[in-house]
């Protein structure tokens, strides 16, 4: 699937989703904040998960933050992922006071025995094969 | 109210590659669970067969429902299997039949293995745009993400996995049944296991299967049944949901899963507390899970199941003989329903050599995707 399939596909099945998803790479990370409350929402959900309200707005948001948890893959989960192993996935929690976590891949030279929960990481935005956007993080000191 | 009891339990064979149809190895496995009861389909009013795609997840991340709001539809991942049994029971203790079979077919090995099944999931947008272009995108990926959290917080080790594959495989050996029934394994085979999904190796990694469990369950008094002195009394039941049910990465507590929010309903239904259960069936989809609901159950402090299970507390003999039968590591994986014919067997003291001695209460945990959860309590005789 290329870029504008997978956006495309968004805005069909998850339009929460799709404004977060921009393949702009120089766009800020944003996510939606709710109007209402103000709290910061991830994933995207159709009502505010503090106070139901439906309105949101994007927000910029900072991609530094530390290890939540981690896994290393090594045995391709299906196919299509067999040229990428062994690779690593992080959730990050992003610093204060947005307090929600990305999940993201690590940047392969980062892999090291040393990985462990808490390390401090920022995020950039690449693109995959296909061109399809994705968060990268990299281990920071 | 009437009391519930399990009346019979079958199973067909688990095997890698059963050549029969879904409905046949159903058919099987419910004509086999009759006979247990002294029934025949003609005593079956209701009938719960596990599966289904209502994504009750969805509507209670959209709504805000509670955590432990009822469904009647078994939910599609690992814990369909035990909340089949407790919507029999809704249907029994609403009077709407006496007798009900909750029943699981699956080619789980030769037709539709884990890596297309997981499509079945809720959430399906944040899987296919949030996790999917990443790689994660299988259970042993997302669970190994929460196992690697406990080990980091709390210190649980390899070898704490490592005692659960081993003490289920040992089970195993006493099960002609299982799959790997005549296959032992040292810990140097675990060692040598590929690597999965760190911390996750193969052997930590449940088995896929193909075959049938079907469980009958009555309203009816046990002196009006044929084999009604071997009812096992479903004792209580209960199932929840984690915050964030649909999601695992923003979760506020990784280790609040639905089985934190039902087991001390489940305690306080059936007036009794985790230290009077003589053997346990945890869902044992990965090692570390029943670590994570040994925790939640009750059965040892949070962040303390490393230690209980390198204690021995596992193995036949030990504080809390679990999944005697294999589990799902090595018995088979039939979501989890074969935990109840295990309890059932064992309250009824036809465990044969893998019998806890006097076991009179058993306890069943399910788990499904992301941390669903449910367990129920089983009474052999004399326990009402």
């Amino acid at each position: 699937m290329n870029a504008e399939e997978h956006m495309s596909r968004a805005q069909l099945l998850a339009p929460e989703l799709a404004p977060h998803l921009d393949g702009s790479d120089a766009a800020p990370l944003a996510v939606p904040r709710c109007v209402a409350c103000g709290t910061h929402q991830w994933p995207p959900r159709p009502s505010c998960a503090v106070c139901r309200s439906t309105e949101f707005v994007s927000t910029p948001v900072d991609p530094v933050g530390t290890i939540y948890s981690w896994t290393t893959t090594h045995r391709a989960p299906t196919p299509e992922f067999a040229h990428l192993v062994p690779y690593t996935i992080v959730v990050v929690a992003l610093d204060e006071p947005h307090r929600i976590r990305l999940l993201g891949r690590l940047a392969p030279t980062n892999e090291a025995p040393s990985l462990r929960v808490g390390l401090r990481v920022q995020g950039t935005r690449e693109r995959s094969a296909e061109g399809v956007p994705l968060l990268v993080w990299n281990i920071i000191a | 109210m009437s009391s519930i009891s399990i009346a019979g339990v079958g199973s067909s064979a688990f095997t890698r590659a059963s050549g029969r149809s879904v409905p046949a190895l159903a058919r099987e496995a419910t004509l086999l669970a009759l006979a247990d009861a002294g029934m025949s389909p003609a005593d079956l009013g209701a009938v719960v067969p596990v599966g289904g795609s209502l994504f009750t997840e969805d509507v209670v991340a959209g709504l805000g429902l509670r955590d432990d709001v009822l469904d009647v539809l078994p939910p599609p991942g690992g814990n369909g299997g035990l909340n089949s049994v407790g919507a029999a029971e809704l249907i029994l203790r609403a009077g709407a039949a006496d007798v009900a079979v909750a029943v699981f077919a699956r080619n789980g090995r030769s037709a539709s293995r884990i890596g297309r099944r997981v499509s079945d999931l809720p959430g399906q947008q944040f899987r296919e745009f949030l996790e999917r272009p990443y790689g994660w995108v299988a259970p042993a990926q997302w669970y190994a993400m929460i196992a690697q959290r406990h080990m980091a917080l709390h210190g649980t080790s390899t070898d704490a996995l490592a005692e659960v594959a081993l003490t289920m495989r040992a089970h195993a050996q006493l099960n002609p049944h299982a799959m790997m029934f005549g296959k032992p394994m040292t810990r140097e085979h675990y060692d040598a296991s590929p690597m999965v999904s760190d911390p996750y190796r193969l052997f930590d990694c449940c088995l896929e299967t193909d075959g049938a469990v079907a469980v009958v369950l009555t309203s009816r008094d046990r002196r009006s049944n044929p084999a009604g002195e071997r009812d096992v009394r479903l004792l209580a039941f209960s199932s929840a949901r984690p915050q964030s049910a649909d999601d695992l990465t923003n979760r506020e507590d990784w280790f609040r899963i639905g089985l934190t929010t039902a087991a001390p309903a489940v305690y306080e239904r059936a007036g009794i507390g985790p230290a009077d259960v003589d053997t346990a069936m945890i869902y044992d989809c990965f090692t570390f899970e029943v670590l994570h609901q040994l925790e939640e159950a009750g059965f040892c402090p949070r962040g303390e199941a490393g230690a209980f299970v390198l204690s021995g507390a596992l193995r036949l003999g030990g504080r809390l003989p679990t999944n005697t039968h294999g589990g799902l590591l090595s018995e088979g994986h039939l979501l989890g329903l074969s935990h109840v014919v295990e309890a059932v067997r064992q309250v009824r003291g036809e465990a044969g050599d893998r019998q806890v001695p006097h076991a009179r209460v058993a306890a069943v945990t399910g788990w499904g995707d992301w941390g669903d959860g449910s367990m129920a309590l089983f009474g052999g005789r004399g326990v009402e």
